[in-house]
């Protein structure tokens, strides 16, 4: 209910009140005057027969009471009248029935005490006929001035000593309209005064509430989103001082928050669907992107509710909606969007409450679900793809030895046995044939390592990284020697979870790399090893010829060479091919930091935790 | 109503009029007083009768009778009670009880100032139906043989009727106490020695009082307090009056007394209202007149 409505309501049950008090109140001091004033006129009737009355009261004659009574009645239209003692005694009365009875009562009983006339309200009459009536008890005093004899022989009768009394039952008809048009005009007058401080009521409120009514629409502004409000201050009482905190408190507002629209444009900007609904689950706002989601016209009378757009992925799972009125906080969770045409829609929903109302976040994941399949058929294509090249390098490379291993074969033979009765130039060309064959096979057998690596699937296993690096450069111990190198394993080398063929290989082709490419006379080469982050690094540190910055990268493809096949051994440019391979597996990363005729360092780094798949 | 009125200026202007030598004075008329009720009954005489009739009037003196005059018509009990000479046929209207002596006026006839009394008791009956007992409040020693017959044909209507002779009017109030809660209700006759308007205030309080119906037995008893009366109109017994005439002319006897044909029925509804009393509407659309 409205305050001015509540204060309208306060004065009108006040001025209500005080109506009826007022007309009540007059009313019975108009009945006690018209009252008084009958009773008054019947004293008077009843002085000029004082003398009738005392005599019928003294003799206690009830005919000589009836004459007088009856003279009375006609006098004064009195409905009845009686004569009786001070002790209620009736000596006579009109309905002659009476006479002898006992009328005491409170009226009389005040009348005998304070020797005044007394009257009351009331009705007399019988079944089916009553009139009001001012029952009247007048006292009927002794003689006034007591003759001489009466003096002599009975002294001088008592103040407060009567004869007796008159009593009756006055008409109020006569006066009923008198008193009826008073309390009418009194009626008309209470109204009009109230009537006049209503409207003086509703005009003091209207004034006082002005500044009420100016908070209130501020108020709503400022519900509305709209902070930066000032309010009117139209007095200068409490009211006004109200609305002049409001006043700061809204520039405050305006100042340190951001406003109702700024977020409602934010909403509306974003390019998911988002949704906030009510505690009932009835959807309040809805932005663009969710009516262009769902087909939902969320502006609507009637609130749509989420439960009905929203249904879980899988039969016989529970409803999003479930989880939701539980307090969760749901985060990508898949399900089906019910559009508004009915069709299921993939989506991923994020919900949170807050406060009364659910924000809900729906991201559609068709073409996210599509992309994904289409990135599972590529990538299958390529592990076809790859794996049948595998399968075909393997096999080439294989099938190629054959004749290959034929060809290296016979020409040493050749050379052996016909080398002598070969002319120089068949030998040396035969001598180039072998040659060639030879690197061919390294060629071939290089590709088959490389190969290899992605066809074996060892099992992976704890392993001692200073083990495969000692047992590689065992492997090495041959070109260590010849070339009157020191190869020193840090002491700290961890403990890995590998394949631990293939990381022996790493470490093979980095060593050897490292004694290969190195021209100073006595090479060094040094293993170490650090945490680093949740990773293993590992540093093949050598004091070689070092790799000029543009070949960085280049030098970990197949087959890439920097120097010709005569220069440093003759490598294929295989190993560090392999060893990226390896690497990569392996969920690491190789790389080199080098300055060219400084040295290198190849470090390459391994999960410190490997994931529980590989574990497995 | 109209028609009244001209009949009454009719015979006003008869009566205006100088009595006529050539005029038949046999039959002729003795008013106790030529006004009110007295001369109400004479006119309605005089229109019943048709012949203009001439009227004396008792209050300017005695009057001197015209020889011829054989049937005399009186109106009022002054009238009534006037010596006329011996072997006149005196037609006269009173209350039951007085009677006129039939030795000095062989062939007197009364018109009955009061309806039989078993027409009242059924009238009564019907105003108040659950009216069992009825008091009869009474003086004069004429009213003894009305009062004995009320109580022989109350029983026909089932109404205990019995009578409460108050032989002063002193004794009054201590009879009706002595009777109060016996009588349903009080007919009082019109007796002259009873009432006075002391008394019938008496009995008008008494009966407001203590709801006991009080009827009277003529119009002005009832505008008077009494909740109602049945009695006869004044033109009943000027018509019933006239037919007694035209009768005795003719040459018939006549009985001692004559109704009237009909009942003059009063009602006062608040003194009814008063009493606890209800009339119904059927009642009131029968009534000749009613005080409100």
């Amino acid at each position: 209910m409205k305050l001015h409505l509540k204060v309208m309501l306060f004065a009108l049950a006040l001025i209500g009140g005080a109506l009826a008090a007022s007309i009540y109140f007059s009313r019975a001091a108009v009945s006690e005057a018209i009252s008084a004033q009958i009773a008054e006129a019947g004293q008077i009737a009843a002085t000029g027969m004082f003398p009738a009355l005392r005599k019928a009261l003294n003799a206690r004659s009830e005919a000589e009471g009836l004459k007088v009574l009856h003279d009375f009645s006609r006098r004064t239209g009195a409905l009845y009248a009686a004569l009786v003692l001070a002790d209620g005694r009736v000596v006579a009365h009109t309905n002659v029935a009476l006479t002898g009875a006992s009328l005491y009562d409170p009226l009389l009983s005040r009348a005998v005490w304070s020797g005044e006339i007394s009257f009351l309200r009331a009705s007399a009459g019988g079944e089916g006929f009553r009139e009001e009536t001012v029952e009247t008890v007048i006292p009927v005093p002794y003689e006034p001035a007591p003759s001489g004899e009466s003096l002599i022989f009975e002294g001088i009768p008592e103040k407060d000593k009567f004869a007796g009394f008159l009593r009756a039952a006055l008409p109020l008809a006569p006066a009923k309209k008198a008193e009826a048009d008073i309390g009418f005009k009194l009626m008309i007058l209470a109204l009009a005064i109230s009537a006049a401080a209503l409207a003086i009521s509703a005009l003091f409120i209207r004034l006082i509430l002005r500044q009420v009514a100016l908070l209130g629409e501020g108020m709503m502004k400022v519900r509305a989103g709209d902070y930066n409000v000032s309010v009117p201050v139209v007095s200068r009482d409490e009211l006004g001082e109200a609305a002049e905190s409001f006043n700061k408190l809204s520039r405050g507002l305006a100042e340190t928050t951001v406003s109702k629209e700024h977020l409602d444009s934010l909403i509306e900007s974003m390019p998911d669907p988002v949704i906030i609904a009510g505690q009932d689950g009835g959807i309040i706002r809805a932005n663009r992107a969710a009516v262009l989601f769902s087909g939902y016209d969320f502006r609507g009378p009637e609130p749509v509710a989420l439960r009905a757009m929203l249904e879980p992925e899988a039969a016989g799972a529970p409803h999003p909606c479930d989880l939701l009125e539980k307090g969760a906080h749901i985060r990508e969770l898949d399900l089906l969007l019910v559009a508004s045409d009915g069709r299921r829609r993939p989506a991923m929903l994020s919900a949170a409450p807050a406060g009364d109302q659910l924000v809900v976040v729906l991201k559609d994941t068709a073409q996210h679900k599509e992309s994904e399949a289409r990135v599972a058929r590529y990538l299958k294509e390529v592990e076809r793809v790859n794996s049948e090249l595998d399968s075909f390098a393997h096999t080439v490379s294989h099938d190629l030895k054959e004749p290959l291993r034929g060809i290296e074969m016979f020409s040493g033979i050749l050379i052996s046995d016909y080398g002598g009765s070969l002319d120089p130039q068949a030998a040396d060309y035969l001598s180039r044939v072998v040659k060639a064959a030879g690197r061919m096979r390294r060629l071939i057998d290089d590709l088959l390592g490389y190969a290899r690596v992605a066809r074996t699937r060892n099992p992976y296993e704890k392993a001692s990284s200073a083990g495969l690096a000692a047992e590689a450069a065992a492997g090495l111990s041959a070109l260590v020697v010849e070339k009157g190198a020191s190869v020193v394993l840090a002491d700290d080398l961890p403990e890995i979870f590998c394949d631990p063929v293939k990381m022996r290989q790493v470490f093979h082709n980095l060593l050897s790399n490292a004694l290969k490419y190195n021209e100073a006379p006595k090479p060094e080469v040094r293993v170490e090893a650090e945490l680093f982050g949740q990773y293993w690094k590992f540093s093949v540190t050598d004091n070689g010829i070092g790799v000029p910055p543009q070949y960085s990268e280049e030098i970990f493809k197949m087959f890439k060479r920097l120097h010709s096949r005569h220069e440093y051994g003759g490598g294929t440019g295989a190993g560090l091919a392999i060893a990226h391979k390896i690497i990569e597996e392996h969920g690491g990363r190789i790389w080199v930091d080098s300055e060219e005729g400084k040295g290198s360092s190849f470090r390459f780094i391994i999960p410190a935790a490997p994931g529980k798949d590989r574990e497995a | 109503m109209k028609t009244l009125s001209l009949s009454l200026l009719q015979v006003f202007s008869w009566c205006s009029a100088p009595a006529q030598a050539a005029r038949d004075e046999r039959v002729i008329a003795v008013l106790t007083r030529a006004e009110s009720v007295y001369m109400e009954a004479f006119s309605a005489f005089q229109a019943a009768y048709g012949s203009e009739i001439r009227y004396y009037d008792l209050s300017e003196g005695a009057p001197s009778l015209p020889k011829e005059a054989r049937t005399i018509v009186t109106f009022g009990g002054k009238a009534a009670s006037f010596r006329y000479p011996e072997g006149t046929k005196v037609i006269y209207a009173m209350a039951p009880g007085l009677q006129l002596s039939r030795t000095r006026y062989p062939g007197a006839v009364k018109i009955s100032m009061l309806p039989p009394v078993d027409r009242v008791l059924k009238r009564l009956r019907s105003i108040q139906p659950g009216m069992r007992t009825l008091a009869i409040f009474w003086t004069a020693d004429r009213y003894a043989p009305l009062v004995e017959e009320a109580g022989l044909r109350g029983r026909e209507y089932g109404v205990s009727v019995y009578a409460v002779r108050i032989k002063a009017p002193g004794d009054l109030p201590a009879a009706i106490r002595a009777e109060n809660g016996r009588m349903d209700a009080i007919w009082l006759p019109p007796d002259p020695l009873l009432l006075t308007p002391s008394t019938l205030r008496i009995f008008t309080s008494f009966a407001w009082g203590n709801a006991v119906p009080l009827y009277g037995s003529t119009r002005g008893m009832t505008r008077e307090g009494a909740a109602a009366s049945v009695g006869v109109t004044v033109k009943a017994v000027g018509t019933a009056a006239a037919e007694a005439a035209r009768r005795i002319e003719a040459g018939e006897t006549l009985p001692d007394t004559i109704y009237p044909e009909t009942e003059d029925l009063t009602l006062n509804a608040s003194s009814a209202r008063r009493c606890g009393l209800g009339f119904s509407r059927e009642l009131v659309e029968r009534a000749e007149y009613l005080f409100p």
